[in-house]
């Protein structure tokens, strides 16, 4: 059984107190191999806060839904709506801008992270 | 009659590797080729790729046992330096791989004879460590070594240890066990989690980005090594009941009523206790301990063996430059905590680096400074060497240099 000793820190400008504890732990047996056995869990690991930029639509009406920035998407994240235009996971889209070199139309632009308050 | 390495090479066949990555340097090389030659020869059903570098041979042997397949290896020196990347990840992805290295003094300048600095210079890859003083001790610590490594409590690669040319090159009487004995002792690697089967897929050997969960896995790994301290003297006793052959992981050498301690490692060892023989029949109370465990460091023997004694000196072949030997402060912070009374004095000699010779009377000029230093209540370290061994490398050095000796020193 894991028994961790706790201690207060006091803090001179009253900002919040860290507990610290000492890691006194068991040794977990097969759980200490650096493994992954459970498949698919990477979509849990959210890529998207890498971005600098975000590829965006500018304007629907130029989209011709060609397809061409699903075809190129290196990490899978643009589907389709309903009607055929693309969304984008933003999840786990790492703002690369291959779509957006692609868009022939030029209807996928790039956008600063952050500017138009999106996060 | 066997060789060190060719003890090594009937411990590894014994123990049924399915897989040897290899590839040569001196003085290991006639453990490799051994193995070929009962591969060859039909006698060894193993999978032997000859690889083009140890980084090479050390990636194979991670990604073989990887799929469950137990895998031996050998290297020295600068091949166990060009693994070096591969050590830490063949431990922290925990395959129990078993190596041999033969140890050689580390280049620059080059050499081909023993010392301890390139497996010391290792100890902190997260590997056991098991140090050999006798042929038979490196064929048995290997077939050892698997049991310990695969030990689900443990999962950590091995290195067993001999030295260049002292051992690797020198026949000493061995007994060679029978398969079938060993097979009982040995059973077959079956692993739980790490093995290649296409119906259950696991990603090995991943990133974990983050400084939170790496430190999780980084600990784990040390309390395995922990556990291991126990496993290897577990093991090491259920070898005894099997083969009647008793190791222990510090080995005490007439260390019953002794004052003073000669602590050695490998091979020299046998130098070191004629010089301890000798001294008893001075009537001096001096013992031995061998370190034949150094990774996991096996604390609490070296303190049940130290504590009380008056003084202990502890040879260093190998040296840390800018800091001096490396076992030296191992041992003094093991001792540390003991009560002023019962902690001994505790001396260190570098000496034997790539190869020297270290005589019998360097071990008594040890043990008489060391008794010294133990009535001045104060350690020291010191690098050593015979005055003939010395004279002789300012000869070769005026040789190299082409300095012309003057009448006085003619």
């Amino acid at each position: 059984m894991p028994s961790n000793t706790t201690t207060k820190t006091a803090s001179a400008n009253n900002e919040p107190t860290h507990e610290v504890i000492i890691i006194r732990r068991d040794y977990d047996g097969d759980l200490s191999i650096p493994v992954i056995t459970c498949p698919g869990n990477s979509v849990a690991r959210k890529t998207g806060d890498w971005r600098l930029f975000r590829p965006a639509m500018s304007e629907r009406g130029k989209c011709v839904r060609c397809r061409m920035c699903f075809m190129f998407c290196p990490d899978s994240c643009i589907s389709f709506d309903p009607e055929g235009y693309p969304v984008i996971d933003y999840d786990h889209c790492k703002g690369c801008l291959i779509c957006v070199n692609e868009c022939k139309p030029k209807a996928l632009v790039a956008e600063r992270e952050g500017v138009s308050g999106k996060k | 009659m066997l060789t060190g390495n060719s003890a090594i090479a009937y411990g590894a066949a014994l123990s049924r590797p399915k897989v040897i990555p290899a590839y040569p340097i001196t003085p290991q090389t006639e453990i490799i080729e051994s193995l070929s030659e009962f591969v060859a020869e039909g006698l060894l059903d193993t999978r032997f790729m000859l690889m083009e570098s140890e980084h090479s041979v050390l990636s194979a042997a991670i990604t073989a046992e990887q799929t469950g397949a137990r895998t031996f290896t050998a290297t020295s020196s600068q091949g166990l330096l060009l693994m070096h990347e591969m050590l830490y990840i063949a431990s922290g992805t925990r395959c129990p791989i078993v190596m041999a290295n033969v140890s050689r003094g580390l280049s620059a300048p080059i050499t081909l004879g023993a010392d301890e600095n390139d497996i010391l210079g290792q100890r902190d890859a997260g590997w056991i460590q098991l140090h050999c003083e006798t042929c038979q001790e490196a064929l048995d610590s290997v077939i050892m070594a698997y049991k310990i490594s695969e030990n689900k409590n443990v999962l950590l690669p091995s290195m067993v240890n001999i030295d260049g040319f002292i051992l690797s090159f020198t026949r000493e009487p061995v007994d060679v066990p029978s398969q079938r004995k060993v097979d009982d002792f040995l059973p077959e690697y079956s692993p739980e989690t790490m093995k290649y089967d296409a119906n259950v897929p696991i990603s090995q050997g991943v990133a974990t980005i983050d400084g939170i969960s790496y430190s999780y896995f980084r600990m784990q790994h040390h309390l395995a090594a922990m556990n291991a301290v126990r496993i290897v003297e577990k093991v090491q006793k259920e070898f005894n009941d099997a083969f009647g052959r008793n190791y222990a992981s510090v080995e005490q050498f007439m260390m019953e009523d002794a004052d003073y301690a000669l602590m050695t490692s490998n091979a020299i060892t046998t130098v070191a206790k004629s010089a301890v023989r000798r001294a008893r029949a001075r009537g001096e109370k001096v013992g031995l301990l061998r370190i034949r465990l150094f990774r996991p460091f096996p604390t609490e023997d070296i303190i049940n063996a130290c504590k009380g004694l008056k003084g202990v000196a502890v040879l260093d072949r190998n040296i840390s430059p800018g800091a001096g030997g490396i076992m030296l402060p191992e041992i003094r912070s093991a001792l540390y905590d003991l009560k002023e009374k019962s902690r001994p004095i505790v001396c260190g000699f570098i000496d034997g680096l790539g190869g020297k010779d270290v005589t019998l009377d360097e071990f008594d000029y040890m043990i008489s400074r060391t008794k010294k230093a133990a009535s001045d209540g104060v350690g020291v370290s010191e690098i050593i060497s015979t005055k003939k061994q010395d004279d002789r490398a300012r000869m070769m050095l005026s040789e190299a240099r082409g300095i012309r000796k003057t009448k006085e020193e003619d």
